[in-house]
């Protein structure tokens, strides 16, 4: 028994779950037995146990493919709230040209927050980056897991040219690579799930672990959904993707000071939109004041020439 | 001295471990696209032009050249060389199919080997099983991700707008 719990601990050290300084001290003594502390003990019973339970921040068990799928899901349980098809993409459909609009403005945002990733972002989304309006009057936008990020009729109404359109954007981008998504999930979605089910493997998961994913999933598309249609992400998670929305923006050589705008613009029209899909990103002073304070970092910044406001009406005509 | 030895083998496996993660791979080793409607670009940029007249296919092989920051120069099998993300790959040749996950609800073991598991193709299944008041929606979504946006029309676009642009990529609206 000792013997086999010695090499159990040898694997688990080359599997990484053992302490390097532990390996470190049976080599230099050359007692297997230095391995053979309480700690080491535990964690190769409960790493070969499969505990139940065991993951503690979701965001960090979830591999790119793993949130493709929930922001599919996230994606699904918006567009069943909100039409989307008047804004589709078909050839013919005569607001086709404004998804295409707002898809482009996409483009060139994804395109520099690609150079910005940092250590704090998520992966690139796997499945592509991707901009859609949704046909809902109040003036809102959502940035999903998995890159999906939804921009409303009423927030194209509202700006008042490209830049602010995309200062709009760009603070969704941000809320993608930073996880804030993933951070809204409550800690108990996944108690019935194992932190080894989301690692690969060579073999598929059985039916009853699944069957106890999808409850993991389900309960996790309700949070998020929940969060960005009702409660909002919180503060903190608001202001850092201002100050990443803003950085990507002004990368792709928007204006630093729209995002500003924007808040002020839409702080005046928030007392007449209401509803769910109207009141999740909080408009005040303080927001406005943190990122008119970092207009310093973008000195050499242009201003917007009028083809951009002139392209961005034409454009947005329809949903006007 | 044998266990000692055993031992050394243990730490030594670690380090070989840690040195492979982070090891750029070897030039002409076979990478796989994993990623979804990647271009292959010919520049370190989003915005430069396009080579060949179509995104690569999630699966596709191709050839590792060279590494520059988080860009990977690379060949394809039909001899076209540019430039691909490296978060856009796998570092391994692997068989993966056009779909993330597999084309069904079966999982090969290539996909649950490179892909992980976990939320899958498998758990929307089971997922979308129960609720087909969501079957409008998810294929709203499949249209929706079928949409790409030219990479060539972008830089046009970004250029006419006097936005940061690839000035070599040309393109126009």
């Amino acid at each position: 028994m000792r013997r086999q719990l010695r090499w159990a601990l040898a694997l688990a050290a080359l599997a990484g779950t053992v302490g390097c300084a532990d390996v470190l001290k049976a080599v230099r003594t050359g007692r297997p037995e230095d391995l053979l502390t309480e700690k080491n003990v535990k964690t190769v019973v409960k790493t070969g146990a499969e505990l139940v339970g065991d993951i503690k921040d979701a965001a960090k068990e979830l591999t790119p493919e793993n949130e493709y799928y929930l922001g599919r899901s996230v994606s699904v349980s918006i567009l069943a709230r909100a039409d989307f098809k008047h804004f589709a993409f078909e050839k013919g459909n005569p607001r086709g040209d404004a998804a295409e609009y707002v898809a482009r403005v996409g483009y060139l945002l994804a395109a520099a927050a690609s150079e910005l990733v940092d250590g704090e972002c998520r992966p690139l989304p796997i499945g592509g980056w991707h901009f859609v309006v949704l046909d809902v009057d109040a003036i809102n936008a959502y940035g999903l897991p998995g890159g999906y990020v939804f921009v409303t009729r009423g927030a194209l109404k509202a700006a008042r040219n490209e830049d602010e359109l995309a200062a709009v954007m760009a603070h969704e981008v941000a809320h993608v690579l930073r996880g804030h998504g993933l951070k809204s999930i409550k800690k108990d979605r996944f108690a019935k799930v194992s932190s080894k089910w989301f690692k690969k493997g060579v073999e598929s998961l059985g039916a009853d672990k699944v069957a106890a994913l999808t409850e993991a999933m389900s309960g996790s598309i309700d949070d998020i959904t929940q969060a960005v249609l009702v409660d909002g992400y919180s503060r903190d998670s608001e202001l850092e993707a201002d100050e990443l929305g803003q950085a990507i923006a002004s990368r792709a050589g928007y204006d630093p000071k729209a995002m500003a705008a924007f808040i002020e613009t839409m702080a005046k029209s928030q007392a007449t939109s209401s509803g769910e899909f109207g009141t999740t990103h909080p408009a005040d002073a303080e927001r406005v004041g943190k990122l008119q304070a970092r207009l310093a970092k973008y000195k050499g910044a242009k201003a917007s020439p009028p083809i951009r406001t002139e392209r961005f009406l034409a454009a947005t005509k329809v949903a006007r | 001295m044998r266990i000692k030895g055993r031992i050394a083998g243990v730490a030594l496996g670690l380090l070989l471990v840690a040195g492979v993660a982070v090891a750029a791979p070897r030039q002409g080793e076979t990478l796989t696209v994993k990623a979804l409607n990647v271009n292959l670009m010919s520049g370190k940029s989003l915005l430069s032009a396009r080579v060949g007249s179509s995104p690569l296919d999630r699966g596709a092989h191709v050839r590792f050249v060279e590494a520059s920051a988080d860009w990977y120069k690379v060949t394809t099998s039909d001899n076209r060389t540019g430039w691909l993300k490296k978060s856009a790959l796998e570092e391994r040749n692997v068989v993966l199919s056009k779909k993330i996950g597999g084309e069904g609800v079966q999982v090969s073991q290539h996909e649950v080997e490179t892909a992980g598991r976990g939320f899958t193709k498998e758990v929307e299944a089971e997922y979308k099983g129960s609720r087909s008041n969501l079957t409008p929606g998810y294929a709203a979504l499949d249209r929706i991700e079928k949409h790409t946006v030219d990479p060539q029309a972008a830089n046009g676009f970004a250029k006419e707008g006097e936005l940061a642009h690839d000035e070599s990529a040309g393109g126009g609206r």
